[in-house]
């Protein structure tokens, strides 16, 4: 929802905020629900790799590793800190992502 | 960086207006990272063509000030708390961006470049204007799964990797058809990018806007949508996830036990098998400097197999070490698979 519109609507100044913390929720709610009644369509089958027949197995093992790794924090945040500047948007951030 | 190391920049900074406009001059001369900028592709095509690099100083400093163009707008309509316009006022980073976009065309125009040659660029740099424009406009529109997904990622990050490809190779000297089929390759450059961007938003502390959009995630949306054991956690997490460090933490650690991570992962490596395989098929001159763009942009994914314990992952992603060991599988179930498709 945008507050824009919502201005434009009531023709009146929408205080920024708690309403628009709380406008965001909201959004959230809605795509969870969406979700967990599947009204959004699947981004793919469970891990799709494993009945891929032209896959190699060890590269299925390899993405199986990765999924059952028990340093999920420590690769979450060494891939962050590889990915840092990397992102080749090539200005200031990974802001126009 | 120093200027003397930004080909292409002096010849935009030369442009008159430009020139006399320091907020443009200012964001032309900033550069940060390691990683390969958009524009850098153009000096990647070039070398492909067997051209000296220094052909495309031009084509490339075009295609960096359209992306900084891009880059005002997508700032705006995402109020990304970076973006300039909080400094400059709307107005003027539109005013701003749209001579930026101006310069691009300007540049090529006044390149020195035969008549059908540059008659290509413009129209390539103005696909690259329109279509990122369009997947813009797509991206704020409500998303409702992956065919959304992927129809707002084709449209809205390749064009400017197509673009610089394109431009580049028609600097490089070649045909016009000869430089639409270097620059199809930004497709898939594309495709890998955002796959990457997406893992970088979904591990990002705090939350990352993504996690407000689901559906604009290829990991949070993978990890919210396939049939995996945790899914109903994680779909309680994703609701508090942005305001709830402790819901954030657990729903980063299921990315990789849904098979999130796993997912994006094989994505980017299917992408980057395609890419190369495209790129073969092209029997360019001299291949290298392509390859390596794809090489250097799935070089994480690799690092984060390895670091995972896989041992030599650089072995796994080569398509043509895999033939003699692919095995014998159940044929793929049925569902929808739009979402991880090769394209």
């Amino acid at each position: 929802m945008d507050l824009n519109v919502l201005e434009r609507m009531s023709g009146r100044a929408v205080p920024r905020g708690e309403l628009e913390q709380a406008l965001e929720r909201l959004e959230v709610v809605e795509d969870v629900e969406a979700l967990r009644a599947r009204r959004v369509s699947a981004f793919g089958d469970w891990v799709p790799w494993a009945s891929a027949a032209e896959e190699s197995a060890p590269f299925v093992d390899a993405l199986a590793t990765l999924q059952h790794t028990d340093d999920a924090e420590g690769l979450r945040a060494r891939h962050v800190e590889a990915l840092d500047g990397w992102i080749p948007w090539g200005v200031n951030d990974a802001s126009a992502s | 960086m120093s200027d003397a190391a930004e080909p292409g920049l002096d010849a935009l900074l030369s442009l008159p207006e430009i020139g006399a406009w320091p907020a443009a001059t200012a964001l032309l001369r900033r550069r940060s990272g390691t990683g390969l900028a958009c524009w850098d592709l153009a000096f990647s095509a070039c070398a492909a063509l067997g051209a000296p690099r220094a052909r495309a100083d031009l084509a490339a400093g075009a295609v960096r000030a359209l992306f900084l163009a891009v880059h005002l707008v997508d700032d705006m309509l995402d109020d990304d708390p970076r973006g300039e316009f909080h400094r400059l006022g709307p107005g003027a980073t539109a005013n701003l961006a749209m001579a930026l976009q101006a310069a691009a065309l300007r540049l090529v125009a006044g390149g020195g470049f035969d008549l059908v040659a540059t008659s290509a660029m413009q129209q390539s740099l103005a696909r690259a204007a329109l279509g990122t424009a369009y997947g813009q406009h797509l991206d704020v529109q409500p998303h409702a799964g992956a065919a959304d997904y992927f129809r707002t990622v084709d449209a809205k990050t390749p064009p400017l990797f197509v673009c610089a490809l394109e431009v580049g190779a028609l600097a490089g000297g070649a045909l016009p058809s000869e430089a639409a089929r270097v620059a199809a390759l930004g497709k898939k450059v594309g495709r890998i990018v955002q796959t990457s961007d997406d893992l970088a938003d979904a591990f990002a502390r705090p939350a990352g806007p993504d996690w407000q959009s689901p559906a604009r995630n290829l990991a949070i949306g993978y990890a919210a949508s396939a049939d995996h054991p945790g899914r109903e956690r994680f779909l309680t997490l994703l609701g508090r996830a942005s305001e709830d460090e402790a819901a954030l933490v657990e729903a980063q650690a299921l990315l990789f036990r849904s098979g999130a991570v796993s997912a994006c992962a094989y994505h980017i490596v299917q992408t980057y098998r395609s890419g190369m395989a495209e790129l073969d098929a092209l029997e360019l001159p001299d291949p290298a400097p392509l390859a390596a763009v794809f090489q250097a942009h799935v070089r994480p994914v690799v690092e984060l197999l390895r670091d995972a314990g896989v041992e030599a992952p650089e072995r796994l992603i080569d398509a043509s070490t895999l033939a003699a060991e692919a095995r014998t599988i159940p044929p793929a179930r049925g569902a929808d698979e739009a979402g991880l498709d090769a394209m």
